[in-house]
C-alpha cells in the first residue's frame, strides 16, 4: 500500500504538471490574441466559460501539486515526528484555505 | 591489509563540487517553495483585480512600485525555472535525456533558458 501511495503521488505530480503547462500556453496565447483592456475587459476575459473552467481546474491541480511537492520537501528535511506533523498540518490548512478563497473569487467574478 | 571500512560516511554537501544536474534539482525545489509562498499574494492580486474597478486600479498601482516589480520579476523567474526543470523531468520520465552526458546538457539548457527568461521578463516589466 505504501508503494501504491508513492506511485499515486508521483502520477498526480506529473499529470497536474502537464495540465498546468497546457494552461500556461493557452493563457498566454489568449492574452496575445485578445489583450484585455481595463477592468471590464479583464473580468470578461477571466469569466469567459472556457477560461473560467480552465482556471478553476488549474487552481485545483495547482494546490494538489503544491501539496505533493511541499510534503516531499518536508518529509526529506523535517525528521522530528511532532514538528513534521505540525508543519504538514499548517501547509494543508493553508492550501485548503487558499482553495476556498479562490473558489469564492472565481464564483463572485463569474 | 585492507583498511577497515569505517561506515557510515557523512558527506559534507557544501564541500563537494555539485554537478549541474544536482544544482538544477536543488533549484527546482527552492523555486517550488518560493512559488508556494508566493501563492497567497497571487490570489490576493487576482481577488483585488476581479473584485471591483477600484481593486483593479489598486493592483495597477501596487504593481508599479519598484520593490513589488522586483518581487514579481523574481517570482516569474522562479516560475519559468520550475516549469523548465519540470519539463526536463517529464522528458526523463519518458526516457529522453536519461544518460549522464545528455542529462548534463539538458540541465545547462534549462539553466541558460531560465536566466534568459528572467532577463526577458525584467525587460518587459521595467520598460
Amino acid at each position: 500500500m505504501a508503494r501504491a501511495h508513492g506511485l499515486r503521488a508521483w502520477l498526480i505530480q506529473r499529470l497536474s504538471a502537464v495540465y498546468m503547462v497546457v494552461y500556461l500556453i493557452f493563457f498566454l496565447l489568449s492574452l496575445i490574441a485578445q489583450t484585455p483592456q481595463g477592468f471590464s475587459g479583464w473580468r470578461g476575459f477571466m469569466t469567459a466559460p472556457l477560461m473560467s473552467t480552465a482556471t478553476f481546474l488549474l487552481f485545483l491541480l495547482l494546490l494538489t501539486h503544491a501539496w505533493v511537492g511541499m510534503r516531499d520537501v518536508v518529509m526529506d528535511y523535517v525528521h522530528s515526528f511532532k514538528l513534521r506533523f505540525t508543519v504538514l498540518t499548517l501547509i494543508a490548512g493553508g492550501l485548503i484555505a487558499m482553495g476556498a478563497w479562490l473558489l469564492q473569487v472565481l464564483v463572485r467574478a463569474g | 591489509m585492507l583498511k577497515k571500512n569505517k561506515r557510515p560516511v557523512f558527506l559534507e554537501l557544501t564541500r563537494i563540487r555539485q554537478p549541474i544536474t544536482a544544482l538544477i534539482s536543488i533549484a527546482h525545489r527552492i523555486a517550488g517553495i518560493v512559488l508556494f509562498l508566493a501563492l497567497p499574494f497571487a490570489i490576493y492580486l487576482l481577488d483585488l483585480s476581479l473584485g471591483s474597478e477600484q481593486g483593479y486600479d489598486r493592483v495597477q498601482i501596487l504593481l508599479s512600485h519598484g520593490p513589488v516589480k522586483l518581487a514579481v520579476i523574481l517570482i516569474l523567474g522562479a516560475l519559468a525555472h520550475h516549469v523548465f526543470a519540470g519539463l526536463r523531468v517529464l522528458l526523463i520520465d519518458i526516457g529522453i535525456g536519461v544518460e549522464r552526458e545528455e542529462a548534463r546538457r539538458t540541465a545547462w539548457v534549462i539553466a541558460i533558458g531560465s536566466v534568459a527568461t528572467l532577463v526577458m521578463m525584467a525587460g518587459i516589466l521595467l520598460w
